[in-house]
């Protein structure tokens, strides 16, 4: 993954979105925005990473999508004419991101092909992500879906997985029990290790052999 | 914005192909070495998981570019996914090298792929929700109306499509059985008309109902 969006830039791309973008920080947890919200600001992440959630039920919601730094959020809103969020964002950890408003988001996409080439990337990255979920979704049982994600979560984090078991959950599309029951058994094999708000993979062969 | 067959350069960039209902226009294993743009007709797209799952992901229709990751800057070598006609079809086949040098030199073509990959991130993402949080009925019914919308921007309203229960079931993520009962339900109220290896959306409205 790369290291942020603006690194994949030429220099005066870069500085055009730091000089036009607010630079914004946003606290462990916090949210940015939620489903419904209207908003008209596109998000570029530099460090941090945040939560994409659809609401299913009144305070149950499904996560579409982990997003890091090379990634940005918020134009779904912007390039539809209702103009409100389609999904609600949440910090994972401390994150610093890009704020640019809806002209300026336009104006430097339509500017530099550069901009548009990086913001395809992450937008074809985030399509491939949903594809594999989907397919994990029609052939793969709970237990099965869990165990991959987390071999999947955990190369995307490239350490801990910030999650906890809610958020794994909403990631995976089960009950917090199953979550439970499922991290319990990978903890007596040795195969991952649970701490409060993260989990780590600290055997992705044997995860990989159970499914 | 123009869709992108309606692009400046795009139909000269590169050549026709007609294709009658059913035929696969790329497959799984094929060389990424081209992308299609649809001018006419609906697709399904039935994509190949990591771990070597397939499901039908997703539907096309006109002005849809058929190979999304032929986007990325480090496009794989051979497609995961694969592309069959479910109506007569009319694509555009551009090699990739010259549709990469037109989306760097059109400013206009760049960002009606950003478009097109804002409107599939949120598509994937509503199937998503619905895989793992709707009831199948409701599932079969909105998969349905996503095939029926497709039709529409085709100005093809009521043709029937070529496919056969299974791939409806694969795209909705329900057994072969159990979509038979749902679609004996859709035809009783006359959303629907399906003889062997052949579905036609007759009332898309009697369908919503359904979803």
């Amino acid at each position: 993954m790369p290291s942020s969006l603006i690194d994949l830039l030429g220099a005066e791309a870069a500085r055009e979105i730091r000089r036009r973008g607010e630079r914004r920080q946003f606290r462990r947890r916090e949210v940015l925005f939620r489903e419904g919200d209207i908003g008209d600001s596109v998000y570029m992440i530099e460090r941090g990473h945040v939560l994409v959630r659809a609401d299913r039920s009144p305070g149950e919601h499904l996560t579409l999508a982990v997003l890091g730094p090379g990634d940005y959020f918020g134009d779904v809103a912007v390039l539809s004419t209702v103009g409100r969020r389609s999904a609600g964002v949440e910090a994972l950890d401390e994150c610093v991101m890009f704020v640019l408003q809806a002209a300026d988001y336009l104006e430097l996409r339509d500017t530099y092909p550069e901009v548009r080439r990086a913001m395809t990337e992450s937008l074809a990255r985030i399509c491939r992500r949903l594809v594999e979920r989907l397919v994990d979704g029609r052939h793969v049982d709970a237990r099965g879906r869990l165990l991959r994600q987390l071999l999947h979560l955990a190369e995307l984090f490239d350490g801990p997985i910030i999650f906890t078991q809610e958020d794994l959950a909403a990631y995976v599309g089960v009950t917090r029990v199953t979550v439970n029951q499922i991290l319990q058994s990978l903890v007596e094999d040795d195969a991952v290790e649970v701490r409060r708000g993260s989990v780590r993979v600290m055997d992705a062969a044997r995860i990989r052999a159970k499914l | 914005m123009r869709p992108l067959h309606e692009q400046p350069g795009v139909v000269a960039a590169g050549y026709e192909r007609s294709v009658s209902a059913g035929t696969i226009v790329f497959e799984v294993g094929d060389p990424v070495d081209a992308v299609h743009v649809v001018l006419d007709g609906v697709l399904l797209v039935r994509s190949v998981s990591l771990d070597g799952d397939s499901a039908v992901v997703d539907v096309r229709g006109r002005g849809d570019l058929l190979d999304d990751t032929a986007l990325l800057d480090e496009p794989p070598g051979l497609h995961y996914d694969g592309a069959t006609a479910v109506t007569p079809v009319r694509v555009l086949r551009i090699p990739l090298r010259v549709f990469d040098e037109l989306r760097d030199r059109s400013p206009e073509l760049g960002a009606a792929l950003v478009s097109q990959l804002t409107e599939q991130v949120r598509r994937l993402s509503a199937s998503l929700v619905d895989l793992l949080g709707r009831p199948g009925r409701a599932r079969a019914a909105r998969r349905l109306l996503a095939l029926s919308d497709a039709l529409e921007r085709s100005g093809m309203h009521g043709t029937a499509l070529v496919l056969t229960q299974q791939d409806v079931a694969d795209f909705v993520g329900t057994t072969r059985s159990t979509l038979n009962a749902y679609l004996q339900e859709f035809e009783l109220a006359s959303a629907v008309a399906s003889s062997r290896g052949r579905l036609t959306i007759t009332d898309p409205h009697a369908l919503a109902a359904f979803a």
